[in-house]
C-alpha cells in the first residue's frame, strides 16, 4: 500500500484558484461537494491514509486500494473483485477515478454519495467483511496517529461517519481529465490521430454512444447518470424468475445492507437497479459508466465479462442482447471493422496523460487478444440481417 | 402576437358541437332506442343542413343506474393480449419496425398465464403492400395463443382490402367467449376521395398513410358496417357484456388526425341498449381512456412509434402517458393486455417498453375517474 | 435574388429528386445568378402572324429558318420563336410550355390542401400609414409579396417534412410520422442544453439528430434549402406559442 500511497501523491496536481479541479465547471463542482465535507489538507490526508488501510477489513488484508489499485487504473483488472478470504463477488470493481462526478455510486446506484458508498464495502461479508461500523474502526480507534488525524480533520474522535467522509474527500481529489482528447478539444489538432478523430465523429453519430455516454463541458466523464439494460445480464440468467425471487426477499427485509449483500452474493445481482428501486422498468439495468480512462480499466461491464474494448464494440454493434427489458435505444449499429477500430482508438484517447505508458501497454495487450478472439462478434446481427428479437420471437432463445 | 383579451370569446367547432350534442341528449334522455335513433337522425339531418354536425366527446349523463353491478349468472373473468399498429415496411427497407413487432411477439409468448387470445389491432402494413402484409402474417404465426385480426387504414387502401381478405378473412366478424360477445369492425371506411383526383392506388394509399393529410375523408364504420353490427347484435341480450374492437376510436377526438369516427353517434346508439360495452381501438398509438354513457373506451399502444396527444378534444378520463423520449426509438411503444371482469368491464394494461406498466382499471372508468386514477406523468405533452 | 424553393417534382408522386439536382434547379432559376425571378403567370401564346380569314384556313406556318430557339433555365424547356418576338411573349411561351410538361407545378396549392399551414402574420394594418420616411411606407403589394414568399418557403418545408425521400430517409420514415402537423416539435423551447447532443442545441441541431437517427438519413448543412424550409415550416406551425428557451 505504501507504493500506492506514494504513487497517488505523485499524480496529484495543485487545484486552480477556482477551487474546482481543472476540466470541471466550477459552478458544477460547487454543487457536488457537500457543505459539511469540503476538501482540505487534513481531510484529504486522512482519507488517503484510510483508503489504503487494510486494518479496516475483518482479516486485515483488504483495503479500498486492494480493488481500486492506483497502479492498475484504480481498479483490480479482474472480471469480478476478490475480497477477504478469497471470496469472489459478482460485480466488476469500477475505477475510483473521477467518481466525484457521478450522481450515484455502485453499478446499481444504491449509494447517493461517496460518503454513503465508502461504508458499504467495509461491511460487506465478501468484500471487507466487517459486521458493522464499530468493528470497522476497532482496528484504528486506539492508534494515536489516527486519533490526531480525525481531530484535525473533523474535530471529533475516531468514528465511522467521519471515516467515510474522509475517504470521500480523498476520492474527490482523484480527478483525471487531462487526456489527449482534452488537448484536441482545446485546439491541438495533433493531440490525437485521424482514427481517433473519426471515432469521435462516429461516437456522436452513427455509433449512438451519446444516447447514454454524453460528454459535455459540465460533465466531461461520459455518462448520463442513468441506468440502462443493454443486455449484458441477459447472457446469464432468467430474468422473470429472478425478479419474482427478488420481490419475495426484499419484502422480508429491505435495508441497504440486505440489498448490498443480495447484490453481491446471489444471482439477484443480475437484476441491477431493480433490486434498489423495485421498478419493473429497472430490471437488468446498470449505471452508465464513464468512458474516461476506459483504456486502462479492463475488463468491462458490471460483470467484467468483456475483456477488450473490441468486445464492447461487438456487443453494441449487434444490438446488445435481446431480453424483455432491453433499453429501446439499443439497436444494431451496422458499424464496419474500420469504424470499430476508429471508435476504439477514440476511447483510448480518453486516458489521462499521467497514465500514458499504461494506456499504450493496454492498447497493445487488448489489440493482441482481439486479433484472435472476438467472442461476441456477430456480423449478421450487426448488419441487421438477423434482428435482435427475431430468434426469441420464433421461440428459439 | 394577436391581442387575445380584446377578441370576442370564440368557441371552437368542437366545443360548440359538444354543447349542442349534450343539449340534444338531455332532450332525448327519456326516449327508447328506436325513437332515439330516429330523432337523432333527424337532428343530424337538421344540423347537417345548417352546416354543423353534433360531435361528442363528453360523457353523457344517462338517467339510469351508474356503475352496473355484475350481471346475473356466473361468468368468469378472462384476459386477452394485443399487439397493434406495427406499420411494417419490408425488412430490407426498415428493420426497426420489424424488430419491434418481433419484440411484441416475444412479450406475448412469455406471458404467464397465456392469454385466451391475442387481438391484432390493425395497421399491420405501412403502405398496404402484399409483401408487408405477408411479412406481418409470417411473424405473427409465431404467436402461441390464438390470434384474431382487425384491419386498419394502412392495410386497406392500396388494394381496398384484397390482400387482407386473402390473408385474414372477412374484416367484420364476431364471436362469443366465456359469456361475452365480441365484435371486430372495419371502422376505417372512407368516402371516395381518390377517383375525382384520378389517383393511382399508391397515391391513394400514401394519402391515407399521412395522418395529417387533409385529402382523405374521415373514418366511418359506414352504412353497411352499421347494418351488419345492428344485425349481429340483435340476438344479444342487453345484459350480455359486449366488447367491440375497432381501429378508429368510435368517438370524436380530433378530426385533423382522424382520431375520429364520423358516424360515432350512430354506432354508439346501436350499442346504447347494452349494460356494459367496452371498445378497444387502435390508430392513436397512445394511452387513451374515455367513457360515453355505457361505453368504456381504451386505446392500444403501437409497436412502431407513439403519436403526440391532440391539441384539443382530449377525453376527461385520459391520464396521458408521459411524453416519449425522442432519444429512445421504442419509448412510448409497446403492447398490452386486458382483464375482462365478469361484468364485462376491463382492466386495461399498457405494457410500455422500458417503463413501468400502466393499468387503467375497471374501477377507474366505472367510477368516472373517482377511483384508482393512474399516476400523472412528470413530463407532459407539448 | 430569391430563395424560392422551386422544384419540378410533384409531392410524393415522382421518384426521389437527387439533392444535387434540386440544388441545381434552385441555383439555375435565379438563386445564384443575381437576377430576380419574376413571378411568371401563364399568358396566352403570342398571336400568329397569319391573317384570320373565315373563307379559307390560313396557310400552315412553316418556322422561318431564322427562328430563335430559346431555352429555359431548367435546361429542358424550350420554344422556337421568330426573330423580333418581344421578350414578354417569349417568357409567356416558355411558361406555357413548362406548365404543359409539368402538370404537378401546382405543388404549392396541393401541399397547402393536403397539409394545412398556419398563415403568416397579417401585415395589412401597416398599409397606408404614413411614417414620414421610406422604411415606414408599406404598400398593398409589399404585404402580398411578404405573405406569398414567406408561406411558400414554409409550404416547401411542409413538402420535405412529409416526404421520406426528400429527407433522405433510408428506412421510409418521414417527420410527420411522429409529428403530424409538426406537433410535438416545440421549437419555442430552443436553444436548450441537450445532453445527448453534448451541447446547447438549436432547432436545426435537433432536426439533424432526428434525420440521422429516427429517419436514418444524412444530416443536412445549416444552409441546405431543405433545412431552411423545414425550420420555416416548423416555426410556422407553432405560431403563437410563447418562447421559452431552455425548457425541457
Amino acid at each position: 500500500m505504501t507504493t500506492q500511497t506514494t504513487r497517488v501523491m505523485e499524480l496529484m496536481r495543485p487545484l486552480p484558484a477556482s477551487g474546482a479541479p481543472a476540466g470541471i465547471e466550477p459552478s458544477f463542482w460547487k454543487a457536488i461537494v457537500p457543505a459539511d465535507n469540503a476538501g482540505n489538507e487534513a481531510r484529504i490526508a486522512l482519507g488517503r491514509k484510510l483508503y489504503f488501510e487494510p486494518k479496516l477489513s475483518k482479516d486485515g488484508t483488504v483495503a479500498c486500494g486492494t480493488c481500486h489499485d492506483v497502479s492498475r487504473g484504480f481498479t483490480d483488472r479482474r472480471g469480478t473483485s476478490e475480497g477477504i478470504g478469497d471470496k469472489v463477488g459478482r460485480r466488476n470493481g469500477p475505477t475510483t477515478m473521477n467518481v466525484a462526478l457521478f450522481f450515484s455510486q455502485f453499478w446499481d446506484g444504491r449509494a447517493a454519495t461517496l460518503e454513503e458508498q465508502a461504508k458499504l464495502p467495509i461491511q460487506n461479508p465478501i468484500e471487507m467483511g466487517q459486521p458493522d461500523g464499530n468493528a470497522a474502526i476497532a482496528g484504528i480507534k486506539k492508534d494515536p496517529e489516527y486519533q490526531k488525524a480525525f481531530k484535525e480533520a473533523y474535530g471529533r474522535d475516531v468514528n465511522f461517519d467521519d471515516l467515510a467522509r474522509a475517504i470521500a474527500a480523498f476520492e474527490r481529489t482523484l480527478i483525471f481529465l487531462d487526456a489527449p482528447f482534452d488537448r484536441f478539444i482545446a485546439g491541438d489538432m495533433k493531440a490525437i490521430d485521424d482514427d481517433a478523430k473519426a471515432g469521435w465523429v462516429i461516437y456522436n453519430g452513427k455509433g449512438r454512444c451519446t444516447s447514454c455516454h454524453q460528454i459535455s463541458s459540465s460533465n466531461p466523464i461520459g455518462t448520463d447518470n442513468r441506468f440502462h439494460n443493454v443486455g449484458v445480464s441477459a447472457r446469464h440468467q432468467d430474468f422473470e424468475g429472478l425478479a419474482k425471487k427478488a420481490l419475495v426477499a426484499l419484502a422480508k427485509d429491505s435495508s441497504k445492507e440486505t440489498i448490498d449483500k443480495l447484490a453481491l452474493e446471489t444471482d439477484l445481482a443480475e437484476l441491477g437497479r431493480f433490486v434498489v428501486t423495485k421498478n419493473r422498468a429497472d430490471i437488468g439495468s446498470f449505471k452508465t459508466q464513464q468512458v474516461r480512462n476506459v483504456g486502462i480499466t479492463a475488463p468491462y461491464m458490471h460483470d467484467g465479462s468483456m475483456a477488450t474494448l473490441w468486445d464492447v464494440m461487438d456487443h453494441y454493434n449487434k444490438g446488445g442482447e435481446a431480453n424483455p427489458y432491453l433499453d429501446g435505444g439499443i439497436e444494431p449499429l451496422a458499424l464496419s471493422e474500420k469504424e470499430i477500430d476508429q471508435l476504439v482508438a477514440f476511447m483510448f484517447s480518453l486516458t489521462d496523460l499521467r497514465f500514458d505508458a499504461d494506456n499504450k501497454a493496454e492498447f497493445a495487450r487488448q489489440k493482441k487478444i482481439a486479433a484472435s478472439k472476438r467472442p461476441l462478434r456477430d456480423d449478421a446481427a450487426a448488419q441487421r440481417k438477423v434482428l435482435p428479437f427475431e430468434r426469441r420471437a420464433e421461440g428459439k432463445r | 402576437m394577436s391581442d387575445f383579451k380584446k377578441r370576442p370569446s370564440v368557441k371552437s367547432i368542437e366545443t360548440k358541437h359538444m354543447e349542442e350534442r349534450a343539449e340534444l341528449f338531455r332532450a332525448l334522455k327519456s326516449l327508447d332506442r328506436r325513437s332515439f335513433v330516429k330523432v337523432a337522425a333527424a337532428a343530424f339531418g337538421a344540423a347537417a343542413a345548417s352546416g354543423v354536425t353534433p360531435h361528442s366527446f363528453q360523457p353523457v349523463r344517462v338517467a339510469h343506474a351508474q356503475g352496473a353491478a355484475p350481471a346475473g349468472g356466473k361468468r368468469e373473468s378472462f384476459h386477452f393480449a394485443y399487439i397493434s399498429d406495427s406499420h411494417l415496411l419490408e425488412r430490407t427497407l426498415n428493420d426497426r419496425f420489424v424488430n419491434a413487432l418481433m419484440r411484441a411477439v416475444d412479450d406475448i409468448n412469455a406471458m404467464d398465464p397465456q392469454p385466451d387470445f391475442v387481438l391484432y389491432g390493425g395497421d399491420l402494413a405501412q403502405l398496404g403492400q402484399p409483401k408487408e402484409l405477408e411479412l406481418g402474417a409470417q411473424i405473427l404465426k409465431s404467436v402461441k395463443a390464438p390470434i384474431k385480426f382487425m384491419v386498419g387504414e394502412h392495410d386497406w387502401y392500396l388494394d381496398m382490402g384484397e390482400k387482407w381478405r386473402e390473408l385474414f378473412g372477412k374484416p367484420l366478424y364476431s364471436w362469443d367467449h366465456k359469456g361475452v360477445h365480441l365484435v371486430v369492425l372495419n371502422s376505417v371506411v372512407e368516402k371516395d376521395f381518390w377517383t375525382a383526383r384520378k389517383m393511382s392506388p399508391m397515391d391513394r394509399m400514401k394519402t391515407v398513410a399521412g395522418l395529417d393529410n387533409g385529402w382523405q375523408s374521415s373514418f366511418t364504420v359506414g352504412d353497411e358496417g352499421r347494418k351488419w353490427l345492428d344485425e349481429d347484435l340483435k340476438k344479444v341480450p342487453a345484459t350480455t357484456p359486449v366488447i367491440v374492437f375497432s381501429h378508429s376510436p368510435l368517438y370524436k377526438l380530433y378530426k385533423p388526425w382522424n382520431f375520429w369516427t364520423d358516424d360515432a353517434e350512430q354506432v354508439q346508439a346501436i350499442l346504447k341498449r347494452f349494460q356494459n360495452v367496452v371498445v378497444f381501438h387502435g390508430h392513436t398509438h397512445q394511452l387513451l381512456t374515455n367513457r360515453i354513457g355505457n361505453i368504456h373506451f381504451h386505446g392500444f399502444l403501437s409497436t412502431a412509434w407513439p403519436w403526440p396527444y391532440a391539441p384539443q378534444g382530449m377525453p376527461e378520463l385520459t391520464v396521458q402517458m408521459g411524453r416519449p423520449d425522442p432519444f429512445d426509438p421504442q419509448d412510448g411503444c409497446g403492447d398490452g393486455s386486458a382483464m375482462i371482469h365478469p361484468d364485462g368491464l376491463a382492466d386495461k394494461v399498457y405494457n410500455l417498453w422500458n417503463r413501468n406498466p400502466v393499468t387503467v382499471s375497471r374501477n377507474y372508468t366505472a367510477s368516472r375517474g373517482a377511483k384508482e386514477k393512474p399516476a400523472v406523468p412528470n413530463l407532459k405533452s407539448y | 435574388m430569391t430563395t424560392n424553393f422551386v422544384t419540378n417534382a410533384g409531392p410524393m408522386l415522382l421518384p426521389r429528386i437527387g439533392l444535387v439536382a434540386a440544388l441545381l434547379t434552385v441555383a439555375a432559376c435565379g438563386g445564384g445568378s443575381g437576377s430576380a425571378q419574376p413571378t411568371l403567370t401563364p399568358v396566352p401564346p403570342p398571336p400568329t402572324a397569319a391573317p384570320q380569314s373565315s373563307a379559307q384556313p390560313p396557310a400552315p406556318k412553316i418556322p422561318a429558318a431564322e427562328g430563335i430557339e430559346v431555352l429555359l433555365c431548367d435546361g429542358k424547356t424550350q420554344v422556337n420563336v421568330p426573330q423580333g418576338t418581344p421578350g414578354t411573349a417569349i417568357a409567356g411561351a416558355l411558361m406555357t410550355e413548362w406548365l404543359r410538361k409539368n402538370p404537378n407545378s401546382t405543388w404549392e396549392a396541393e401541399e397547402r390542401e393536403r397539409h394545412t399551414l398556419q398563415t403568416a402574420a397579417d401585415n395589412s394594418s401597416l398599409v397606408g400609414q404614413v411614417s414620414g420616411h421610406s422604411y415606414g411606407k408599406i404598400t398593398q403589394q409589399d404585404v402580398a409579396l411578404w405573405k406569398a414568399e414567406t408561406e411558400r418557403v414554409a409550404t416547401a418545408g411542409s413538402r420535405v417534412f412529409h416526404n421520406g425521400d426528400e429527407l433522405g430517409s433510408t428506412i421510409g420514415v418521414s417527420c410527420d410520422m411522429c409529428h403530424p402537423h409538426a406537433a410535438n416539435t416545440h421549437p419555442e423551447t430552443y436553444p436548450k442544453f441537450q445532453a445527448q447532443l453534448g451541447r446547447v442545441a438549436l432547432l436545426r441541431d435537433m432536426i439533424n439528430w432526428c434525420i440521422e437517427h429516427p429517419v436514418r438519413g444524412k444530416a443536412m448543412s445549416a444552409d441546405d434549402p431543405r433545412m431552411r424550409a423545414l425550420e420555416a415550416y416548423i416555426l410556422a406551425q407553432r405560431k403563437g406559442k410563447v418562447l421559452e428557451y431552455g425548457k425541457h
